[in-house]
């Protein structure tokens, strides 16, 4: 009896929620370096760092330290609910298992500007870091470090991605191209663009062979057999000085891009071509581009210096999200949220 | 208990030691000066967490001490805190903890769990970061890890801390510091150093504190006129560039404490960490710092700060020359190359006398990314844009700091030649010449020399490209468009002349020789003493037909000093008095033979 009064109204229920699990908005994190206040190097007025939106950038919530120089963050959900949040900071690696109510410094003296994490994408314990001195990697959480530059011909690093299929399998960007590893960072091979400094890094999330580098002269390149062969994919560009970039959920054929001085940049058949779409936007340098996991036609520009800017057409025009001054350096969302929402 | 223990011992020391030299008037003068500064800081309206502490232990006035202590507390609380706040704080903290109220105490334990002090991300930023975390982690060793900003245990940040100072230590003392001979920030590794001394328990890192500290005013001791950091610098601002015996720059105070070579005593809060320590200055270094009376020519190798990207060496070598006698000093470093970013002074005369100014020089005013992508992880073009910002001077055409890689130098003893090869298209293609206003004589000869005097100082600059005057409140702006440029200088003491004019009948008979400067790039100078320097940009320089091998540099090599570059051990000598610092094995690291 019990059991089928339970069923019954697990039954009545279910479709509630799921449709609350669904339309939940999902979380996502910004990283401001400083604000455009600037006065001192590493000192930013107001607050700077991690920040979360829980409603699409309605507003915006400070998480752990105020002050400092901060570059981006990783997340992951842990198994027992808490959030795990790796910052990369001047100081080193921040690291929260907690969700962000305390932080420790991961890292020493040794270990300083860190300019990306990645969290292994099944194994927590394993975090790496770039930093301007190259690759380090922890497998105990973050309480031990050891670099990992073996084969790298430049040794700054400004972006690393796992793959999604192969976690033994990663990319980085560097100051002379693009490197891979295929043994989770033990030793890295250039696979191209050598010679170029690379600005970002991305990985396409339904197809791993599609890779794209956004460099600090030369515009963007695409490449589609993960990274064996890359292709200057600039028509219509007119900025070649890319910060960020990001591919939109469900659209698989476009594609955004944040460059320096040049605001926003969309490509609607896979980089063949691109438009500038700043209408809103001020005239600014783009350091971060997201688009929605749930919602293809909302998207975020962090800017430097003019904070987070929203679009809710696809990008044909954008409004003022949040974090006001501020230089936003990067966007992360919450990665079990995002992969859920996947189509 | 423990610390009235320090104290106690401390003080023993420092009374035993005062007490051994007492009939040294070296050492009580310097002990007098030590006093007056704390006298002053019983009086001045600057407010910090050193001169609180100051007035605590000197007893004057201690109780607006501890309520200054406390008040700095509180304003700290949620407000941005940084490496410099942290060690003053802690230097302050261990200097008057036996006479501060427990709830201080205890506000500055929370501090420690609330605070985020900013680690920084230069040389100086980092000594200081990491004074103020070591005597912080030694203070509170009981502190949980979950009550520190950090987020490790006392024992762990005392490590890291201990690990960093280990680092350093070689770097310095082997291929010297990056952030080198700056007349700012040197200050700033002596009043941290100085804390970390007197504060340390751990006897070893004492020793090797105490060791460094007596390297860096050796370091200093021989490059000073009067106070002044002459020649070359790794960084400095504009204005104090200028103003070079302005009291604008912090070690023209600590040449006052120190050698007490300034007319008047100069008060900073800076040197409290000094004058509240035992320290006593070994009276060598008062004698290196002071002795003027030979000229002397002295080279160092320094290196350039961690290159990131845009260079295939992590720290290139910096070869520093340094011509000092009692009246000036010719100084400069190799140039060729961004060797620091933004703030670099390549060379310059620094005199003394009735000058406020006290210096003269040119500069390339280079801008481009590789000031700030060299050496900082932000974006290049967009942090290039942010130090416009913050630091107008940067992309001003008349700044006075560059690190300009289309400038050389090639100096023999009094005399230096500089060539710029400034590319087409560069922002800026001209270079400047600063000559103060207050010169007694700026005067164009026929001979295409400008003859100048300050006091006892005879200057003889020739520019090898025609050039015009910018009169400007401070002086007399020389500036030459020409891409391919550059100046001879000679410089004299005047006591070596009839007067000037016996100078100028000199130099007229030793013009430079660039007839084909323009297509070759190559001039050549023969000095007064007959020395002949032959010197292109893109060639080598010749002395007497000798190519000029920096090797034979040395760490540093001189009169006063003597290292080997990796060495860990310096050699100071003076008369027949010689110490050695020697970091290079387990023994004693201070050593007077």
């Amino acid at each position: 009896m019990h059991i089928r009064n339970f069923l019954i109204a697990l039954l009545c229920l279910w479709p509630g929620l799921i449709g609350q699990i669904w339309a939940a908005p999902p979380v996502l994190y910004a990283v401001t370096r400083a604000t455009r206040d600037y006065r001192h190097p590493g000192i930013s007025h107001p607050a700077a760092g991690l920040f979360v939106t829980h409603d699409k950038g309605e507003t915006w919530d400070h998480l752990g330290w105020p002050y400092g120089k901060f570059f981006s963050v990783s997340a992951r959900r842990l198994t027992d609910g808490e959030i795990l949040l790796c910052q990369a900071c001047g100081n080193g690696v921040l690291i929260s298992d907690n969700s962000g109510a305390s932080w420790r410094i991961a890292t020493g003296w040794e270990i300083t500007e860190c300019l990306k994490t990645a969290i292994h994408p099944t194994d927590p314990r394993i975090i790496y870091t770039a930093t301007a001195y190259g690759i380090y990697k922890s497998t105990d959480g973050g309480q031990t470090w050891s670099q990992r530059n073996r084969g790298l011909i430049s040794t700054f690093t400004s972006a690393l991605l796992i793959d999604p299929d192969n976690a033994q399998l990663l990319f980085c960007a560097t100051e002379a191209g693009v490197h891979r590893s295929q043994n989770a960072g033990e030793s890295w091979k250039p696979i191209g663009l050598l010679g170029k400094g690379i600005r970002t890094l991305h990985q396409h999330p339904q197809n791993s062979a599609i890779l794209v580098a956004g460099t600090e002269n030369d515009g963007l390149f695409m490449s589609t057999d993960r990274g064996k062969s890359w292709q200057a994919v600039n028509r219509g560009l007119h900025h070649p000085t890319i910060y960020a970039f990001c591919f939109v959920p469900g659209e698989p054929q476009t594609l955004f891009c944040g460059t320096y001085r040049g605001g926003v940049y969309r490509s609607r058949d896979l980089g063949q071509t691109w438009k500038a779409v700043n209408k809103g936007l001020p005239s600014c340098s783009v350091h971060a581009m997201t688009a929605d996991p749930q919602d293809p036609q909302t998207l975020y520009a962090g800017t430097l210096g003019f904070g987070v800017w929203r679009s809710r057409d696809g990008g044909d025009s954008w409004e003022f999200s949040g974090l006001q001054n501020s230089e936003v350096w990067d966007f992360h969302w919450l990665a079990d949220q995002s992969f859920t929402a996947q189509p | 208990m423990r610390h009235l223990m320090l104290l106690g011992c401390a003080f023993l020391i420092g009374w035993g030691a005062a007490c051994s030299k007492a009939t040294s008037p070296i050492t009580s003068a310097y002990q007098e000066r030590c006093e007056l500064i704390m006298n002053w800081a019983d009086t001045t309206s600057q407010r910090n967490f050193l001169i609180a502490a100051s007035r605590i232990v000197h007893g004057e006035n201690r109780e607006n001490g501890l309520q200054m202590f406390q008040d700095l507390l509180d304003e700290a609380a949620g407000t941005p805190l940084s490496m410099f706040h942290f060690y003053r704080l802690m230097i302050g903290y261990c200097t008057a903890e036996e006479w501060l109220p427990i709830e201080t105490r205890n506000s500055v334990r929370e501090l420690l769990g609330n605070a985020n002090f900013y680690r920084g991300d230069t040389e100086n930023h980092l000594t200081l970061y990491y004074t103020g975390l070591y005597l912080a982690a030694q203070a509170f060793a009981d502190l949980p890890a979950d009550k520190w900003f950090t987020g490790k245990s006392a024992a762990e940040n005392r490590r890291e801390a201990e690990g960093w100072f280990e680092d350093w230590l070689r770097l310095t003392t082997t291929i010297g510091q990056g952030e080198f001979d700056s007349p700012t920030y040197h200050a700033v590794f002596l009043s941290g150093l100085f804390g970390l001394y007197q504060f340390t328990e751990d006897p070893v890192l004492k020793e090797k504190i105490h060791g460094i500290l007596l390297w860096l005013i050796a370091d200093y001791g021989v490059e000073h006129l009067q106070g002044v950091y002459t020649g070359a610098h790794s960084r400095e601002y504009p204005d104090r560039l200028i103003l070079k015996r302005h009291p604008a720059s912090e070690m023209n105070y600590w040449g006052w404490l120190f050698f007490a070579q300034t007319d008047e005593p100069m008060f900073n809060s800076i040197f409290l960490p000094a004058a509240l320590s035992d320290f006593i200055l070994p009276e060598i270094l008062y004698r290196i710092g002071t002795d003027r009376e030979k000229p002397y020519v002295h080279y160092e190798t320094k290196r350039v700060r961690h290159v990131l990207r845009l260079g295939n060496e992590r720290n290139p070598r910096v070869y520093k020359t340094t011509y000092m006698c009692k009246d000036f000093a010719l100084g400069s470093m190799m140039g060729g190359a961004v060797l620091q970013p933004i703030q670099q002074h390549t060379w310059d005369v620094s005199f003394v006398g009735s000058s406020r100014y006290g210096t003269l020089f040119t500069v390339h005013p280079f801008v481009g990314q590789e000031d700030m992508g060299m050496f900082f992880p932000e974006e290049m073009k967009f942090s290039t844009d942010q130090v416009i910002n913050a630091h107008t001077y940067y992309a001003d055409e008349g700044k006075w700091a560059s690190s300009s890689p289309y400038e050389k130098t090639f100096q023999h003893r009094n005399a230096i030649i500089v060539l710029y090869e400034i590319p087409t298209g560069a922002l800026y293609p001209h270079v400047d010449g600063f000559f103060p206003r207050d010169l007694q004589a700026r005067e164009e000869d026929d001979s295409g020399w400008i003859f100048c005097r300050s006091d006892q100082t005879f200057i003889a600059f020739y520019p090898l490209q025609p050039y015009r005057w910018l009169e400007e409140e401070h002086g007399f702006r020389l500036r030459s468009d020409a891409l391919r440029n550059g100046c001879v200088v000679q410089v004299e003491q005047a006591q070596n002349f009839a007067d000037l004019n016996e100078f100028k009948a000199v130099m007229r008979r030793t013009t430079p020789v660039h007839d084909t400067f323009n297509e070759t790039g190559l001039v050549s100078y023969t000095t007064p003493a007959g020395d002949v320097m032959t010197f292109s940009f893109a060639g080598d320089r010749l002395l007497n037909g000798e190519v000029v091998d920096f090797a034979d540099y040395g760490f540093f090599h001189g009169p006063f000093l003597q290292a080997e570059l990796g060495s860990q051990k310096l050699e100071i000598r003076h008369g027949g008095e010689k110490m050695i610092l020697d970091f290079s094995g387990a023994g004693k690291i201070v050593r007077m033979d």
